[in-house]
């Protein structure tokens, strides 16, 4: 099936036409700050920018509802709270599909010894992907370093490509996706040429990212790798404000919380991070992870060493650059893998 | 296939038959609860339940927390689980009563390697709650259906004095078989009765335990510094590092292997453990 194409004046029109089945979200700058808010006629989309936060909220959101119950010390009723709402996010970033994949091979397995988190798996049904391509990626942007594309399709349901005046619209087969083609006079198939303006678009692309360097997995033997003098440099720098983690559409750690009152309670719950000492500090007051060196270590060497060596070589890092951007003492995850690949990396 | 569906933070109703203080401290209580759902026990027996495994016991309002399972499948739909007072979720389970209920899920993790353990000499060796699991697993051994499946079975329990035992009516029938050689020790007494040693669990190993060979497993349960010092004695009578077997314990929240803080290095505990070698933990990264 050929890619629809349409006028970008019509962009407005395409996504009323999507409006009408499903809940619409797209990325509006509000304060200079882009984020996903709902579609209305009011807010203007904002396509140039990476949200500043990932679509990980639509997927893991911060807080979300486990339970709801009832409870008495004679009796105990159990609620699951999974979540229904169908809903299209418009202008996403292509990696950030890539992260929803990587985080639904950790949560939602599907060898059968493993459990699945049935609430991520709900999310993942009910969200559609539409991704706006980068035909000019961020100063932070390495998708390339990291196996992606700027143009990748990966857990994405439609690409959108910028030809200037016009809007390339790809779906990519999964079974939603043909509910997304446009209809009636937005109902365009793309010629040759815009396929030709499009692949044109894509290897310029790919050229900028592609002189950003590799990132690599080290084997080195861990304990060696555990020693390396990067952890206590980087600590020294590192505030352990978790921003690294809360933007990053990988991360995925959580906490859990209990809330009860007049016999009615939930259970939820929330983004932790592991740059926290109390994320692993024991009630007896042991903390296997005691300063800001062992929480840094941490963060890295799971998205670089540990996830990979879970999923096939995989680094848990799509290289949105978010982390880049936002980390207020400037700490680098292409630097520190660089560091890492000195000793002894290589991919897959 | 079913069980792939199933939501794994889904709670079994359980009710507390008994609530019992182990230690003159009274910061350990005993509890019995009985699955209120008849569906629920066969599923958790069904579920293939093994000596070493945990489970997240949850208060409503309050919490979920990783308790090993102090009864054995052989004990037929008992669950027993010894508990430290130490936070939040402790402190109030530590309140409840009899015939109140809470919430449960599990097993989880994974038991001792049983199946593997046929055959061979086994030494359960520990102290404080974490002696739980060591519970369950001699109630297993030494029931009719599994004794003759192990060869010489030895327990060295130990405590800081006489009154911080624990499963004192439970060591009172062991001691009393000449199927298995009981040592208990505590750290000092004004009474020394004979009943027991004085002295440390560490020290107890050196003095009464025989030398060894590849056939015999070390189980080692309890405090940190206990396990730290019990190590070398155990190397010295001759246990190989694959044959010392440890229970693991880092925070926990999830038990499923999904909320990332329980790992060491690549390893997560809640699932790939919380049972390991001595050979498994010297290749982790020196990071619990
Ligand atoms: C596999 C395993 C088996 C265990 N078996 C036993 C047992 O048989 N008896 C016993 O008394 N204790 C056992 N523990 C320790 C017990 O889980 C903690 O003491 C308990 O979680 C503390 O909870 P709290 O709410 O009272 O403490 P708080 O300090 O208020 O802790 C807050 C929360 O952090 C988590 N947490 C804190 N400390 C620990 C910890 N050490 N381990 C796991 N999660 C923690 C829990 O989710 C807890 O609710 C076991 C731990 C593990 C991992
Ligand atoms: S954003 Fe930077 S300073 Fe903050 S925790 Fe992450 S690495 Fe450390
Ligand atoms: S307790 Fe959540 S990953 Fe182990």
């Amino acid at each position: 099936m050929r890619p629809y194409i349409f006028n970008k004046s019509n962009l407005s029109a395409y996504l009323k036409q999507l409006d009408t089945v499903f809940e619409v979200w797209i990325p509006v700058t509000e304060n200079g700050i882009t984020t996903f808010n709902l579609f209305n006629k009011q807010n203007d989309i904002d396509l140039g920018k990476i949200p500043r936060t990932s679509v990980k909220s639509f997927f893991l959101p911060q807080h979300e509802l486990l339970m709801e119950y009832s409870a008495s010390p004679d009796s105990i009723q159990l609620d699951e709270c999974l979540p229904s709402k169908k809903r299209i996010i418009f202008g996403v970033k292509p990696c950030e599909g890539r992260a929803v994949k990587l985080n639904s091979q950790l949560l939602v397995p599907e060898t059968k010894y493993q459990k699945q988190d049935l609430y991520f798996k709900a999310n993942q049904q009910n969200t559609i992907l539409i991704a706006y391509g980068c035909n000019q990626p961020g100063v932070g942007c390495f998708c390339r370093s990291t196996g992606g594309d700027p143009f990748g399709k990966t857990g994405l349901d439609a690409i959108v490509t910028d030809l200037g005046d016009r809007l390339l619209l790809e779906t990519t087969g999964t079974e939603i996706s043909n509910q997304l083609i446009p209809k009636n006079d937005l109902n365009e198939e793309a010629t040759e040429s815009d396929l030709t303006a499009a692949e044109q678009i894509k290897k310029n692309a790919c050229k900028v990212l592609d002189e950003r360097s590799e990132i690599k997995v080290s084997k080195e033997n861990i304990h060696t790798v555990f020693d390396l003098e990067i952890w206590k440099e980087t600590a020294m720098r590192c505030l352990n404000c978790g921003i690294c983690t809360y933007l990053c559409p990988t991360c995925s750690c959580f906490d859990m919380m209990d809330y009860f009152e007049d016999g009615k309670g939930s259970q939820s719950r929330c983004w932790d991070s592991c740059m926290f000492s109390l994320f692993t500090q024991h009630s007896l007051g042991h903390n296997p992870r005691p300063s800001k060196k062992e929480r840094v270590r941490q963060r890295f060497l799971h998205k670089l060493r540990y996830y990979p060596e879970h999923h096939n070589g995989e680094i848990s890092c799509v290289g949105c650059g978010r982390c880049v951007l936002h980390c207020p003492v400037n700490i680098d995850i292409r630097e520190i893998a660089d560091r890492l690949s000195l000793n002894g990396g290589e991919r897959g | 296939m079913e069980e792939s569906v199933a939501n794994p933070y889904q709670k079994y109703p359980v009710r507390i038959n008994s609530v019992y203080n182990e230690t003159e401290d009274k910061r350990l209580k005993t509890f019995g609860l009985s699955f209120v759902n008849s569906e629920d026990s066969d599923y958790f027996f069904s579920q293939s339940f093994q000596p070493g495994q945990y489970a997240l016991v949850w208060i409503p309002g309050y919490g979920e927390i990783p308790l090993g399972i102090a009864s054995a499948p052989t004990e037929h739909n008992k669950l027993v689980f010894t508990v430290n007072k130490t936070g939040k979720v402790t402190s109030k389970l530590h309140t409840l009563t009899e015939g109140m209920l809470i919430g449960l899920r599990g097993p989880l993790g994974n038991g001792y390697p049983w199946e593997k353990l046929k055959g061979k000499n086994i030494f359960l060796i520990g102290g404080g709650c974490a002696f739980s699991t060591l519970r369950s697993s001699i109630k297993y051994l030494l029931s009719p259906e599994n004794r003759q499946d192990y060869n010489d079975i030895w327990i060295v329990h130990g405590a800081r004095t006489p009154g911080m035992l624990l499963y004192k009516d439970n060591f009172k029938e062991w001691r009393k078989r000449d199927d298995v050689k009981v040592h208990i020790t505590v750290d000092s007494t004004s009474l020394a009765t004979g009943e027991y040693h004085v002295g440390n669990v560490p020290f107890v190993l050196k003095q009464e335990l025989p030398t060894v060979d590849e056939n015999s497993v070390a189980i080692v349960c309890g405090p940190p510094m206990m396990i730290k010092y019990s190590i070398d004695p155990l190397k010295e009578k001759g246990f190989l590092p694959e044959n010392v077997l440890f229970s693991l314990e880092n925070k926990m929240k999830c038990g499923i292997g999904h909320c990332g803080r329980c790992s060491i290095g690549k390893t997560c505990i809640c699932t790939e453990g919380p049972v390991f070698s001595m050979a498994e933990v010297n290749e982790m990264p020196d990071d619990y």
